[in-house]
């Protein structure tokens, strides 16, 4: 029963997570910044999720198998934003700054 | 603060195929959750396989390093590190909802350019990806001993400016130099131009 709500509210934190990552990437200005949109509240979500899939049934084997999912997405979401992030520095896309920065 | 686990398996060093054979096994076992002499005859059978494809990169012809690097861990951080990089990320994560859900938006996108003084490539990557998993910051480069990290507000990457991840990383690696060099902030497209001749 405590475990059913738990779950739940992970569930629904996850899924506030990924609207949040959907309407980052809507909001903001650039290619950049719209990577930490797209990728980060999305590893979040994800993680909430799955924990929330875990325990949804109660602790077993299959909650074992989505810890797993979890630790792979950590690993490989980073190497994909960092892939994504150096591709467009290699092909010298500028970032978006604040106006009114003076250089220095 | 040298652990004795650290010393003892510096002495025998960490054979990275066994690592790799075990967590495969735990691997296998976990998603298959049979144990007939069928399934884990397929199980022996997959994990050599791998071993054999993987040889090129873990084994100690190739990489003399890795398993010198491998006996430096410490164990006890690296176990601990996960569930720090956890928080860091929820409150990261928390940080960044604000920035998207705040109608005025304020973001204020900035480079960091920082040399580390770590060495092993494991350690860097391993701080390049917690710098990427952390919201807020993306690991651009790494070129050498310098990063070029991408931060969507000055204050998301705190932690690595004042180089507290930095500090965390070397803890768990046995790295010693570990301070943070000349971090530099940059915030407009001219010093960009600048500094990448483009």
């Amino acid at each position: 029963m405590i475990l059913a709500i738990i779950s739940k509210v992970l569930l629904a934190a996850g899924c506030g997570f990924l609207i949040v990552g959907s309407l980052g990437v809507n909001r903001f200005p650039d290619f950049y910044s719209r990577t930490h949109a797209a990728t980060k509240p999305d590893t979040m979500g994800l993680i909430l999720s799955m924990l929330g899939l875990a325990l949804y049934d109660g602790i077993n084997l299959n909650s074992a198998k989505l810890l797993l999912i979890v630790i792979f997405v950590a690993i490989g979401n980073p190497a994909a934003t960092h892939a994504l992030g150096w591709a467009a520095l290699s092909s010298r896309l500028m970032p978006w700054f604040r106006k009114g920065r003076e250089p220095r | 603060m040298a652990s004795p686990s650290t010393t003892s398996s510096a002495r025998s060093g960490t054979p990275a195929t066994l690592l790799l054979i075990v967590f495969l096994a735990v691997l296998w076992i976990v998603f298959s959750g049979k144990l007939d002499p069928i399934h884990l005859g397929y199980g022996v059978l997959s994990i050599a396989l791998v071993v054999i494809m993987s040889r090129s990169l873990i084994g100690s012809r190739s990489d003399p390093l890795l398993n010198e690097v491998l006996a430096r861990i410490h164990w006890g951080r690296a176990l601990v590190y996960p569930f720090w990089l956890f928080g860091q990320i929820a409150l990261a994560n928390l940080a960044v909802a604000r920035l998207v859900l705040l109608p005025s938006m304020p973001i204020d996108p900035v480079l960091l350019r920082f040399k580390t003084g770590m060495k092993s490539p494991l350690a860097k990557v391993t701080l390049g990806n917690s710098i990427t998993l952390t919201p807020g910051t993306v690991t651009l480069r790494i070129k050498d001993d310098e990063f070029l990290v991408h931060a969507i507000h000055e204050d998301l990457a705190a932690g690595l400016i004042d180089g507290s991840m930095q500090r965390k990383v070397a803890g768990v690696f046995g790295e010693t130099e570990h301070e943070t060099i000349e971090c530099e902030l940059i915030r407009d497209a001219e010093t960009v131009r600048r500094e990448e001749g483009w």
